[in-house]
């Protein structure tokens, strides 16, 4: 119970006859990196919908720090520390690149109905204070000179940077990210997994990645965990990974490099 | 007692119209996640078009067993033009836009049709006799001829809907189509022709049931779509929407309700039961009584 | 500091401009012209709850008129039978319009948007019958003997405190949120939000001015009708936001008013009106679903074609 900050229990969900995972342990301690990879329709996905309370697992138990979040509705748990980026980006169409962030941060502003339609001081200290952190933010994802541009103005590679930037917006403790580079060309990505390794440092967050690059996923990756077909067909440190037949026999057929599943 | 089983018996005999017509709901919905709000106007149009016929062909002076089935079929048959009519005019530009878009212009080909009725049709018009009536009192319950043919319709029709749904090539694509419209594309099965269909069926089903209840109730009116086929929306719902055997269900149950309310309680709420079934049904089975509840693919 | 201080300042003038048309310019004023003006600013007042409801946080309400028939007969029977006086009458108007759209709002908007639109729409009927059916509410013959002090004064105040307390609503983290429960709600779900919470709250609010919009109705000719508050009006106030631009507040506002003067200059037609209406929502959907204005407020509009006056022609140069 020590360190763990998640942890999978024999985890696993059926969607009427197909079991999209299975029987899934999983043990995230805190502040490590942690790949999961796999090809496509292994049910990575499905696992971070799990996890924040998308889906409902039909089997075992998901613990955060200890606690079930079992049947917990996803709103909650975001709340309790848990952000996340979708592989199909979602980001908030009609609004700017800063707001996005905002609204990110929500949770963390003390502003009611009664502050923002009579203006109180401290609606507008709160906005100030938001409007700051954002901007930081922001700028440490290279998007500060944007920030006032619609969201769906962006090219496909900064919007993963914003949904990125928007998750740590809610402070998480557990950060999931799904695909991050997918889309984006090797320089861009090996770019993003850098930015994404210095955010894991400062931020102090411990980040669960679904990647398809596989360099970048050695090359950034304490420990890594390998589906197939919704099980869990390995785990260890990149070197144990890279040299598991299993591994191997999994992806063969299936380029490695493949784009987005 | 007696007026258990006369309540009963009307009930069902209500309930059965609101199944039918519920079924186009839910089929349409089942393929393209669309509330179809113009299904009552098809519906409504179904009764004028039947007018229309019974009195061109005379049927509405001469009425027999045979011309009616002549004027159903016929109103059958325009209300599967003018559904898929509305389906290639107003729906299928917007098939790649947002569900409150879709919604908006279904609202908008609703009120058009009951609007264009008005100016056309007038509040009201009589409904002839399309069969000779007769009814019956068998220990203290009146039974009509017009119930036992609501009945021997609507059985007909649920055997041959489920024999399409279940046994033909276009029911196993429309099954296909309604789990998961990109899969069923994959597998080469044309969508919009599919949805094309289920519009097609959706409103023979809401022609048939406006015939019977022209028949029964003699007058037909433009907004007579409106409540009736709101309430068989509900039926859907309660059922489960997307799931057949789940609009049959709630639309007796409906009907049952409805009956037994005004009949014991007042007729004054009859109008209000289906919306409090609704809002029930939403708060503690949200899938409805047939439904099954599929989480959102994310 | 500024920017709040700023907000009460413009209120403070448009309150005086208000009452300054009442006291000076009303008296000598066609009174057949006020009238339509009143109309039109009773209307304003529902289609901006509306237009938070329904454009900027994308819940298709079919029952905008059930709740302006709620505040109305609230405000009538406060005073019939409590002796409130009008202003008093509006305000309890607008808070039981608030109860019922928690009523309606709780159970509905826990689920997808379509059974709103339903439910809503059910709502809509089901307050007409009940209200035709009940005695003390006057049943269909509508009730009678209300105070008349609906002037364009008072109704222009309550809109001018309307179109603030709704601007400053959307401009806020809470507008942010309701924005972006229409964009992407699992994402906003993602980000710990409640959005369950964030669109009862924001249709509690359009049904609060929704209320006060028909408690002014109630004081207006010091009779109500239950037949006013019937659905085709809530399909109207639909059109009116669509038109103007889901995501815009000053578009829909600029369509309601005119869409709630053209009937009284196109007489003639008045039979066709619903069928242009439905017609036009219809072409609107397939061939600009954005509305008139889309996403933007006139302002934004009026600074753009400002600058680019001096930006054409250094171009053209
Ligand atoms: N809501 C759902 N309903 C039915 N099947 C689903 C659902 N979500 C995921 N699946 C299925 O589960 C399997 C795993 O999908 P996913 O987790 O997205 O894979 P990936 O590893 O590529 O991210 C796939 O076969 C997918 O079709
Ligand atoms: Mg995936």
């Amino acid at each position: 119970m020590s360190e763990a900050l998640l942890e999978l229990r024999k985890t696993g969900i059926r969607f009427g006859g197909l079991r999209a995972v299975s029987d899934l342990d999983l043990v995230l301690p805190v502040g490590v990196l942690h790949g999961l990879i796999g090809p496509n329709g292994a049910g990575k996905t499905t696992v971070f919908n799990l996890v924040t309370g998308i889906y409902e697992p039909t089997e075992g138990d998901i613990l955060l720090a200890g606690r079930s979040l079992k049947g917990v509705a996803p709103a909650k748990v975001a709340a309790a520390g848990i952000g996340r980026t979708f592989q199909n980006i979602r980001l908030f169409a009609g609004l700017s690149v800063i707001e996005n962030v905002k609204v990110g941060m929500h949770r963390h502003l003390e502003s009611t109905l009664l502050d923002a339609v009579l203006r109180t001081p401290r609606y507008r200290r709160v906005e100030v204070e938001a409007e700051e952190q954002c901007r930081t933010l922001l700028e440490t994802f290279g998007l500060l000179a944007l920030a006032e541009q619609p969201a769906d103005s962006l090219a496909y590679g900064l919007r993963r940077r914003l949904e990125i930037a928007r998750a740590l917006a809610t402070k998480p403790r557990l950060l999931l990210l799904d695909e991050p580079a997918a889309g984006m060309n090797p320089s861009e990505a090996d770019d993003l997994m850098h930015l994404i390794r210095w955010v894991r440092d400062t931020f102090e967050v411990t980040i669960l990645l679904i990647e398809h690059h596989m360099p970048v996923v050695m090359g950034i990756c304490e420990r890594i965990t390998v589906l197939d077909h919704g099980a869990l067909i390995a785990e260890g440190s990149p070197d144990e990974i890279r040299r598991d037949p299993k591994v191997i026999e999994a992806y063969l057929g299936a380029d490695v490099h493949a784009g987005p599943a | 007692m007696t007026l258990l089983l006369q309540q009963l018996l009307n009930g069902f005999s209500l309930g059965a119209i609101y199944a039918l017509i519920a079924l186009g709901y839910t089929m349409v919905y089942g393929t393209l996640q669309l509330i179809n709000f113009a299904h009552g106007e098809v519906y409504m149009m179904g009764a004028f078009a039947a007018l229309y016929l019974a009195k061109v062909s005379g049927v509405a002076d001469n009425p027999t067993i045979p011309g009616a089935i002549v004027v159903m079929l016929g109103a059958m048959a325009f209300c599967a033009v003018l559904g898929m009519t509305i389906e290639r005019v107003a729906y299928r530009p917007l098939r790649n836009s947002s569900r409150l878009n879709m919604l908006i212009t279904a609202i908008g080909v609703s009120l058009l049709l009951q609007n264009l009725g008005l100016l056309m049709f007038g509040a009201l018009q009589d409904f002839p006799s399309l069969l000779p009536e007769a009814r019956w009192t068998v220990s203290g319950v009146m039974v009509r001829s017009n119930d036992l043919v609501i009945f021997g319709v609507t059985a007909t029709l649920m055997v041959v809907l489920t024999w399409i749904v279940e046994r033909t090539q276009l029911g196993r694509a429309m099954r296909a189509v309604s789990h998961s419209r990109d899969a069923a594309a994959l597998m080469g099965i044309p969508a919009d022709r599919i949805v094309v269909a289920t519009f097609a069926i959706g409103s023979v089903l809401a022609g048939a049931a406006a015939v019977l209840v022209a028949m029964d109730k003699h007058t037909i009116r433009p907004d007579m779509g409106m409540t009736f086929g709101l309430k068989a929306f509900v039926a859907a719902v309660l059922g489960g929407i997307g799931s057949v055997p789940g609009a049959v269900a709630g639309g007796l149950l409906l009907g049952l309700a409805e009956t037994l309310v005004s009949g014991y309680v007042s007729s004054t709420f009859r109008d209000a039961i289906a919306f409090l079934l609704l809002i029930l049904i939403l708060l503690y089975k949200p899938s409805g009584l047939f439904g099954k509840h599929v989480p959102e693919k994310v | 500091m500024r920017q709040g201080a700023l907000a009460y300042g413009i209120l403070a003038l448009l309150l005086a401009a208000v009452w300054g048309i009442e006291l000076f310019l009303v008296p000598w004023t066609d009174p057949y012209l006020t009238d339509i003006v009143i109309r039109v600013g009773i209307n304003l007042l529902a289609v901006m709850g509306l237009a938070l409801v329904l454009g900027f946080t994308g819940q298709f309400s079919l029952g905008h008129a059930g709740f302006m028939a709620v505040g109305a007969y609230a405000a009538a029977a406060s005073t019939l039978y409590a002796g409130v006086p009008p202003v008093g009458g509006i305000v309890v108007g607008g808070l039981v319009a608030a109860l019922a759209g928690f009523g309606v709002g709780l159970p509905t908007l826990r689920l997808s948007g379509d059974y709103l639109a339903v439910v809503t729409l059910g709502f809509n009927g089901i307050i007409i019958v009940l209200i035709q059916n009940s005695p003390a509410l006057g049943g269909a013959q509508g009730l009678t003997g209300l105070p008349v002090a609906t002037t364009f004064g008072l109704t222009f105040t309550c809109v001018v405190l309307g179109g603030l307390f709704i601007r400053n609503l959307l401009v806020s983290p809470l507008g942010r949120v309701f924005e972006a429960v229409r964009d992407n709600e699992i994402a906003t779900r993602s980000l710990g939000i409640d959005t369950t919470r964030a669109k009862v709250l924001a249709f509690v609010v359009g049904a609060f001015w929704a209320g006060v919009s028909g408690a002014l109705i109630a004081y207006y000719r010091s009779s109500i009708f239950p037949s006013q508050f019937q659905f085709d009006r809530s399909i109207e106030q639909v059109a009116m936001v669509v038109l103007g631009g889901t995501g815009s507040l000053s578009g829909p506002l600029i369509a309601a008013t005119i869409l709630s003067a053209l009937p009284e200059v196109l007489r003639p037609v008045a039979q066709y009106r619903m069928v242009i209406y439905s017609i036009v929502l219809i072409a609107m959907m397939i061939l600009r679903p954005t509305g008139l204005l889309g996403n933007h407020e006139l302002s934004d509009v009026l600074k753009r074609l400002w600058q680019k006056r001096p930006g054409a022609r250094s171009t053209a140069a």
